[in-house]
């Protein structure tokens, strides 16, 4: 049997009219449970939302975790997972299909997590760029001679996203091109996520998180501050989560140690599919609608 | 390098970097509009094509392609300057 590990995606993933293929199906009833747990219309935001509408964290946030939650449901129960992990955002629903959180859980959480970030923002504007065809080293070089600029996605070799301020942002981006980057795509994200900028969202996010009925995984599940296998104490990890980098590149690396043969991308987009696909020995598939799971079972 | 041999080539790459099928990269598509690529998928096949060729192709001229079809235009005049 395919050795199988399931990734969910984070924001920067989110496309209108993403719900559209799951509407009248039964997973549905998670965007129902979302627009009841949030009170807002969630189903709108899956619809009928426009790129812009959709770009502000918190809705974008929230909307990519309900997409990625029907796939998972969806799912569950028809294929053997060994692992999970999830990108940043998409740590929240690799718990629930480890059967540590449960939905309507997550989904509070990650409101809220959407909504502490989103103010953390407005306090301190930020941006971030990914950096491509330059060695880690030369990336972290760059953050660390640059003020507020910050490595915040290790994604895999040749590709980190740095994180900061405007300014940060820029002059780490050029100092990476001197350095060897050969592109540098600005990210259009309003934050400065993954780095200390985001200290007021942590601290927000605290309380709910130390509130939330976290369960034991039932599966191992790999995160983002450690590229370890954990099975329990989220509240403090998924703290630390906002304001350190996402070790993903380590992540798939983990995932290859461990044996894993395919990585099924659970949610809109498809970015970890093509992060997965670069790593030997693992075929990776993204699933965003039920013709996609039709297709892989 | 001919128009058809570099329209095969971005099908390939297409198939293996982009999640699409070969048909669906057609001279009068968009990769953005039609083909729903992203700006980051864009550009990681954009060097996946570069390394290939051992050509550059500047991005200020990628990111005003609008479609397929001026992409291979691109490309084969690159690939006539390098020869």
């Amino acid at each position: 049997m395919t050795t199988t590990a399931l990734v969910f995606p984070g924001q920067g993933s989110q496309r209108p009219g993403m719900g559209a293929p799951w509407a009248g199906r039964p997973e549905w009833e998670l965007v129902d449970i979302a627009s009841g747990v949030v009170g807002i219309d969630v189903a709108h935001l899956l619809l009928a939302a426009d790129a812009d509408e959709l770009r502000p964290t918190a809705r974008a946030q929230l909307a990519t975790h309900v997409v990625s939650l029907m796939v998972l449901a969806c799912l569950r129960d028809r294929v053997d997972v060994a692992v999970v992990a999830g990108h940043s955002l998409g740590e929240y629903t690799a718990l629930v299909a480890a059967g540590a959180l449960e939905p309507t859980d997550s989904i509070r959480l990650v409101a809220e997590r959407g909504a502490a970030m989103q103010s953390a923002c407005e306090l301190a504007p930020g941006t971030m760029a990914a950096v491509l065809g330059a060695d880690t080293d030369a990336v972290d070089e760059a953050c660390s001679r640059t003020p507020d600029a910050w490595p915040a996605n290790y994604n895999a070799p040749q590709h980190v996203v740095v994180s900061g301020t405007v300014a940060g942002v820029a002059a780490a981006s050029e100092l990476a091109k001197e350095l060897g980057a050969r592109r540098v795509l600005p990210l259009p994200v309003g934050g400065a996520f993954h780095t200390p900028l985001m200290e007021p969202a942590a601290e927000r996010l605290r309380a709910a998180l130390q509130a939330a009925p976290f369960g034991t995984a039932a599966l191992p599940v790999i995160s983002n501050v450690d590229a370890l296998d954990h099975r329990d104490g989220w509240a403090g990890r998924l703290q630390s989560q906002l304001l350190s980098p996402v070790q993903w590149s380590r992540t798939m690396q983990s995932l290859q140690a461990r044996g894993i043969e395919r990585v099924l991308e659970c949610g809109p987009g498809g970015v970890l599919t093509a992060l997965a696909r670069r790593v030997d020995g693992i075929a990776a598939v993204a699933l965003a609608g039920p013709a996609d799971l039709e297709t892989l079972l | 390098m001919d128009r058809a041999a570099v329209l095969n080539l971005l099908r390939v790459k297409a198939v293996e970097l982009l999640d699409l099928e070969a048909d669906q990269i057609q001279e009068g598509v968009s990769f953005k509009t039609d083909l729903d690529v992203d700006s980051l998928a864009l550009v990681e096949y954009t060097m996946a094509l570069e390394d290939e060729l051992d050509i550059s192709l500047p991005e200020e001229e990628v990111a005003n392609l609008q479609s397929v079809g001026s992409f291979v235009d691109l490309i084969v005049s690159k690939t006539e300057a390098a020869a």
